[in-house]
């Protein structure tokens, strides 16, 4: 299930908040949470529920442990369940992500070497991990308190706001909330409305101009020249970010809806004047979770130069890995080390200099360029995509028309995608009088059925011998 | 929060509650049987059982339930359609005409001579696997019954042709190298050009014209040695507008549309029997011509599929004919019942419970014709039990 889809939206949404503030106790509405967010996994993978709830009795137990050891002052023992409870934890996310892209490649090397089954990769699991690792670590470093309770650590990793798509919510951030959380019918509406900004983003926005780059990679390659390459990055970019911000903002507006205050996770980052600003305003919930838990415990930069660019490059290395089990992604996750680095020795006193608007073109080619890498798993599509934008080949305009007439449709949303890139809204106050408030709030519900159209719509299936 | 504010944040969730709320009670409570934009029967939630929701399938079917049975989703999805298929159409309509030599990608279709939608056109090797299976099956039950007359006809379409450079894909020969008949009895709708599609078929629906399916039957009535030929009595445009099965399939019923001619053709009398029961007519055409039915579309007008239909003319000096086909015969059945004793019609992929074999002897079957275009040559639902 997905927060665009249907059943979620006219379902499980309507439902988990008529029976969650059916109730007063605070118990009972955890309870309420918790069922429902196990039913939101598995509907759409009723097999790995037993994963997560594996996943989650393991960092239990563990930090049960962690706890105990602490307080008894036995520092070795303590470290010991740490080690265990994390390498169970990561093995998790290794066999299930990793494993047959290892197998693959050794039998590449070494054919016939190593004969796996295929596994499925169940849904969230790279959020849901890091989410349990998080807890882990922090309760190891005394940043928090052992939850006791089984099940409200299952509703921290389970919490179908964020379980599939992320924020990367820290045990920390929500520790209070989860027994001392004030709901508020104002932190509801505002709530709603978050989520459906976020929903727009993804259905209106996102799923269009998904269109262009979908064409222009799936089609003939000789069709399309330099500039409709460059198009096609420009959309995928586009597409990623309304897509993910999208989700991060529906997470945020559905945690709100329930209480809880997860912090955010974009910053307009194609407002970015370097890679570095670009990073401190993209997924930031994942970028700071390397920084906390990878970054500084290699010693950060507060160690020589060379062990700092091998920090530096592991990270990323690991940024680039954890979107996906494919050579690409590591590529995109080197690429920006190699480009972080870059800044941080050489470049930025250069940068500092220029006019922000050259400083805003570079990091945007920049950022363009890695999402050809990002998006295009073929090495040697990839390769040729990326000759193509520097080749200055001529686009058959014609012959593009005729690849598929869906294009113009998809550019349509294009300058839609570039505007909404931009704050334009954040200087908006909000609205002081009750009219403005009631306009503000017809916005919404005009969104909300725009929304339901074209999710509706995209499930046009008809069939064509049937009376005909 | 001042008190208006209040309730207008009051109103604006109880909007949103009574949306989703309604959604959901229509979907569970009230479901309709028909979604008739979509031409087929509407969506419903499944049975909810603990193996529907292990395998996913209780799931499914609640989303496409609530597709089909959301308050205005019909309208919602036809608007939808609608003004797609103007934006793109209002941006490259003079670009299409001005390419009437070019395949134009129109959604999940092509376009070609600037009005028609068409079909891509196979790759062979894609399907060749699947004829293979197909002819095999017809081998097989050929020999299993020796003692009745085989033929087969193969209606060439926009799939068995590349327009754009005349080349074709070669399905019909590499039907007629597999099958094991007598190759005197096998014969095709040939198309070799674009205009002659143009000429034969819809532009807007799969299936072939009133002149393609005429053209078809006086192929189909000499390669079976029907003397005595039915000819239109009149050529009539009925007035109608079709916006056939290809335009449906993008949602441009709205804005591609042709006019809906016929031959009128003076039959003699026959009994006729649809699915068991005894049947006034097969097809509409009489009612066409004469009153004023609502829209119109290949199937209402010449008959849609159905299990088995019978049509008796009474002539004991005649044969008895089995017609194994799909769509496409449908505008000729009754076109040549008369040529002989009785005319039974089986569509397979509404006949669950035929057997050949017995189907042969229980109604003395004479002659099998085999007819259709190349999806009836690939499809699995037209495997017979061996």
């Amino acid at each position: 299930m997905v927060f665009s889809s249907l059943v979620f939206l006219f379902a499980f949404l309507p439902l988990a908040i008529t029976s969650y503030y059916l109730f007063r106790n605070r118990t009972y509405r955890n309870a309420v949470l918790l069922v429902f967010s196990l039913l939101f996994y598995s509907w759409g993978e009723p097999r790995f529920i037993v994963l997560i709830l594996l996943a989650s009795l393991a960092a239990y137990l563990g930090g049960l442990l962690l706890d105990h050891f602490a307080r008894r002052q036995k520092p070795g023992l303590k470290k010991l369940i740490f080690v265990v409870t994390v390498v169970l934890l990561t093995s998790n996310l290794l066999v299930f992500k990793y494993l047959n892209f290892f197998s693959d490649n050794l039998n590449l090397l070494f054919p016939g070497a190593l004969s796996l089954p295929r596994l499925v990769l169940p849904i969230g699991i790279s959020f849901y991990t890091f989410q349990i690792l998080s807890y882990v670590i922090d309760l190891y470093r005394g940043e928090i308190k052992v939850q006791k309770n089984y099940f409200y650590l299952t509703l921290y990793v389970s919490f179908f706001p964020q379980l599939i798509a992320g924020p990367i919510v820290r045990y920390q951030t929500i520790e209070d909330e989860i027994l001392h959380r004030q709901e508020s019918f104002e932190g509801v509406v505002k709530g709603v409305k978050r989520f459906l900004t976020g929903l727009a983003k993804k259905v209106l926005i996102a799923n269009n101009t998904a269109l262009i780059a979908e064409i222009i990679y799936k089609g003939d390659p000789a069709v399309y020249g330099t500039l409709f390459y460059w198009v096609a990055a420009l959309s995928y970019a586009l597409q990623i970010y309304f897509d993910f911000s999208g989700y991060s903002d529906m997470a945020i507006g559905l945690g709100q809806m329930f209480g809880f205050h997860f912090l955010e996770n974009f910053n307009y980052p194609y407002t970015a004047l370097s890679v570095t600003d670009f990073w401190r305003r993209w997924h930031i919930s994942l970028s700071t979770w390397f920084r906390d838990y990878i970054y500084i415990p290699l010693g950060g930069n507060r160690v020589k130069r060379s062990r700092w660019i091998f920090n530096l490059l592991v990270v990323w290395a690991l940024t680039g890995f954890w979107h996906g089990a494919q050579w690409n992604f590591l590529l995109w996750g080197l690429y920006y080390g190699v480009i972080l680095l870059l800044e941080k020795l050489v470049l930025d006193k250069f940068l500092q200099k220029l006019p922000k608007l050259l400083r805003w073109c570079y990091a945007m080619f920049v950022v363009l360029i890695g999402w050809v890498i990002f998006n295009l798993t073929d090495p040697g599509q990839m390769g040729y995509a990326l000759k193509m934008m520097f080749s200055f080949t001529p686009t058959q305009f014609p012959e593009l028309l005729m690849a598929d007439t869906s294009l113009v449709k998809g550019l349509l949303y294009l300058p839609l995608g570039l505007v909404f890139s931009f704050p334009i809204f954040r200087r908006l106050k909000a609205p002081e009088s009750t009219l403005g408030l009631a306009l503000e709030n017809a916005v919404y519900l005009g969104i909300l059925a725009a929304c339901i159209v074209f999710i509706v719509s995209a499930t046009y299936n008809p069939f064509i011998y049937f009376r005909f | 929060m001042k008190r208006s504010s209040l309730m207008v944040n009051i109103g604006f969730l109880l909007v949103i509650a009574a949306v989703l709320f309604g959604g959901l009670g229509k979907t569970v409570f009230r479901p309709k049987e028909v979604n008739l934009y979509e031409n087929r029967p509407a969506h419903q939630i499944g049975e909810l059982s603990l193996s529907a929701f292990a395998d996913g399938s209780f799931q499914a079917s609640m989303e496409d339930a609530l597709s089909d049975q959301l308050p205005l989703a019909q309208t919602m999805k036809k608007g939808y359609n609608d003004w797609n298929t103007q934006f793109v159409l209002s941006t490259l309509s003079d670009f299409m005409k001005s390419h009437p030599d070019r395949y134009i990608v129109f959604f999940d279709m092509l376009t070609f001579g600037g009005e028609n939608i068409v079909y891509r056109p196979r790759n062979l090797a894609d399907v060749s696997g699947f004829i293979d299976a197909r002819v095999d099956n017809m081998n097989t039950l050929m020999a299993q019954n020796p003692n009745v007359e085989y033929f087969t006809y193969f209606i060439e379409k926009d799939t068995d042709l590349n327009f754009e450079t005349g080349e074709k894909i070669g399905a019909y020969e590499y039907v007629l190298d597999r099958l094991e008949m007598d190759k005197s009895h096998i014969a095709r709708f040939e198309i070799n050009d674009f205009e002659t599609f143009r000429e034969y078929f819809y532009r807007t629906d799969h299936h072939w014209n009133y002149k393609g399916s005429y053209q078809g039957y006086r192929e189909v009535a000499e390669l079976l040695g029907v003397d005595e030929l039915l000819t239109p009595a009149e050529e009539i445009d009925t007035g109608y507008i079709l916006s056939g099965s290809k335009s449906a399939a993008i949602g441009g019923a709205k804005y591609f549309k042709e006019p809906f001619s016929a031959y009128r053709f003076d039959f003699p009398a026959m009994d006729i029997t649809i699915d068991g029961e005894p049947a006034e007519d097969y097809g509409n055409q009489d009612a066409y011509f004469a009153e004023s039915p609502e829209g119109v579309a290949y199937g209402l007008f010449y008959g849609s599929d159905c299990a088995e239909i019978v049509f008796d003319t009474h002539q004991a000096d005649k044969r008895n004919i089995l017609i194994l086909g799909e769509s496409f015969d449908n505008a000729i059945l009754k076109l040549l019942a008369p040529g002989f004793h009785k005319l039974y019609s089986v569509d397979l992929r509404a006949n669950e419970d035929f057997v050949f074999s017995n189907y042969l002897r229980e109604h003395e079957i004479d002659t099998v014709l085999f007819i259709g275009n190349l999806d009836y040559f690939v499809s699995e639902d037209f495997l017979m039990e061996e």
